[in-house]
């Protein structure tokens, strides 16, 4: 430090002369100060570098408190199935070891061993089951962080414990948006959800998969999905925005069950998902759509006086689920009577 | 997860084999206290959010589970920052966004300078923050990194030559020259602000 730097730029480098700059360090600023009061010819070189360093501000990415909430409750239920383990006892040193008592405890400690293996066995191969009543959602952190979203009168199995490279696997009955950790610490990078037509398989991506009666549709929201409907057909690859809707046919005049026709269309995502924030979207979506999620949703059934009414299309964003309010709009926007009786509602023209 | 107040008082070392013994409080005071680093760093690194915040959980996970097989640590912020990077960066190469870790080095750091210490308008600031960026780009992607981790981070070269796995007298040259094209710039700019204070 005792070398004279003669432009401020020589200044600028030298670590305890930043710390003067920024004021990190009491000792740099008592050194560069006494420095300065014996070298007064150098006072403007110092003051530029002093003010260049103090100017230099690399601006932070900022996190919303709830992604972080987010991420710190998804490492919490990481740490909750993956429990640290006490010090096993035969490893600790309290017990004397007295005569005979190695054979015993070795005995011992193989019929529990033996137990908790089997324990863990029986564990692991059972399945979790979560289900929704209507009208009530959840949310569940799988294992290895992924995070599902489960709709109204809906069910999700999952595996109690997830063994390490093993494909992720979950079973769907009704429906979930996915959320899937990209390439997990646990399990392999491979996640599927079987429903009881399609088999969708997955990389690291958020989708929503809907299972209702004869009929599953698939709505990949970012990343990329496989979807098959059977070991021997072919796999079909969906991109961002797509919709593709898997429903069992029967060909009457052929006289064969067709159980898989497949179509696929670009769909705005935001309408299939909207449920997990609690939302109403609609574009341009048709009513008879509309109806059956009141029906799949809500409880309801829902009946047209007029066929032709289920083809009119609605265009709609409401930030609450209020389906009070849905019905009063539907009703102003195409000038229907609609009426609830019990579990049913009814949809007439005026 | 309460009582994270008993690690605060501890040094680094102490809360890092408390956690390696099996404390998972400890862990999850070290991941309340770094993650926010860890993502601004990682975002910078990698250029997206989402790989970063994967790359922090992958991390904790990870520790957590090699817990007994992770070395001792004097110093964890340098620790996790280096193994964030070296995980990000590892991905980004496999997932071919960069053809190379040379191409990485020159490109792969996002460094946003801002003039905020200035009381000048909104709009004044705006146009200084734009010119800044462009003489920002003008670096490195390793220069960026460096000045990123020296005045934000407030490492010292040692660490900084840790984290990013190079030579202490590369940090400093590196870095001087960073600063000295940084500096010639400041100056042209601190004449806009002046002219543009008076006008």
């Amino acid at each position: 430090m005792e070398q004279k730097p003669r432009t401020s730029d020589d200044f600028l480098a030298d670590e305890s002369f930043q710390a003067y700059a920024l004021r990190t360090d009491p000792a740099a600023v008592a050194h560069w100060e006494n420095w300065l009061a014996q070298h007064p010819e150098e006072n403007e070189a110092i003051r530029q570098a002093r003010e260049f360093l103090q100017s230099i501000h690399p601006r932070a990415e900022t996190l919303p408190e709830s992604s972080f909430q987010q991420a710190l409750r998804q490492f919490e239920t990481v740490l909750r199935t993956n429990p640290a383990r006490p010090t096993p006892w035969w490893n600790r040193r309290f017990l004397p070891a007295g005569h005979g008592y190695w054979s015993r405890a070795a005995a011992v400690a193989g019929l529990m061993l033996f137990t908790a293996l089997a324990y863990w066995g029986y564990q692991s191969s059972r399945l979790l089951t979560y289900h929704t009543n209507p009208q009530e959602r959840s949310t569940i952190i799988l294992p290895d962080g992924s995070v599902v979203y489960l709709n109204a009168s809906s069910r999700l199995k999952v595996a109690r414990q997830w063994a390490p490279q093993t494909p992720r696997q979950v079973w769907l009955d009704g429906e979930a948006f996915f959320d899937v950790r990209h390439a997990p610490a646990i399990g392999s990078a491979k996640f599927v959800v079987y429903t009881t037509q399609v088999e969708v398989e997955v990389l690291g991506t958020r989708f929503d998969v809907r299972e209702r009666g004869e009929q599953t549709k698939v709505v990949l929201h970012s990343g990329r999905v496989s979807l098959r409907t059977g070991s021997e057909t072919p796999a079909v690859v969906m991109r961002p925005g797509e919709l593709v809707e898997v429903s069992e046919q029967r060909d009457l005049t052929r006289r064969q069950v067709n159980p898989n026709v497949i179509t696929r269309r670009r769909v705005n995502a935001n309408v299939y998902s909207a449920w997990k924030d609690n939302q109403f979207v609609f574009d341009n979506t048709s009513i008879g759509e509309v109806a059956e999620l009141i029906e799949s949703d809500f409880g309801y059934r829902v009946v047209f006086a007029d066929r032709a009414l289920m083809n009119r299309k609605l265009t709609l964003r409401m930030p609450n689920r209020d389906l009070d309010l849905l019905l009063k709009m539907l009703s102003e926007s195409h000038d229907l009577k609609i009426l609830r009786q019990g579990e049913q509602i009814l949809i007439d023209k005026k | 997860m309460a009582n994270q107040a008993r690690y605060v008082n501890l040094i680094d070392a102490q809360v890092w084999l408390l956690f390696k013994e099996g404390d998972e409080e400890a862990l999850v005071y070290l991941y309340q206290r770094f993650y926010r680093d860890l993502y601004s760093y990682g975002v910078k690194v990698s250029g997206s959010q989402e790989a970063t915040k994967d790359g922090i959980q992958d991390l904790f996970t990870e520790l957590w589970l090699r817990r007994q097989r992770v070395r001792e640590v004097q110093r964890i912020k340098p620790y996790l920052l280096k193994y964030l990077r070296r995980k990000l960066r590892k991905k980004m190469v496999q997932q071919a966004q960069f053809s190379d870790i040379d191409q990485l080095a020159e490109e792969g750091f996002e460094l946003v300078l801002s003039y905020e210490q200035f009381l000048v308008e909104e709009q004044t600031r705006d146009e200084l923050t734009r010119k800044l960026a462009t003489v920002v780009q003008q670096l490195t992607g390793r220069q960026r990194e460096i000045i990123y981790l020296k005045f934000y981070e407030g490492l010292d070269y040692e660490t900084i030559a840790q984290v990013m796995g190079l030579q202490y007298q590369s940090v400093r040259n590196l870095l001087h020259e960073a600063l000295k094209v940084l500096k010639k710039h400041f100056s042209l700019l601190g004449w806009a602000i002046i002219l543009s204070a008076v006008l």
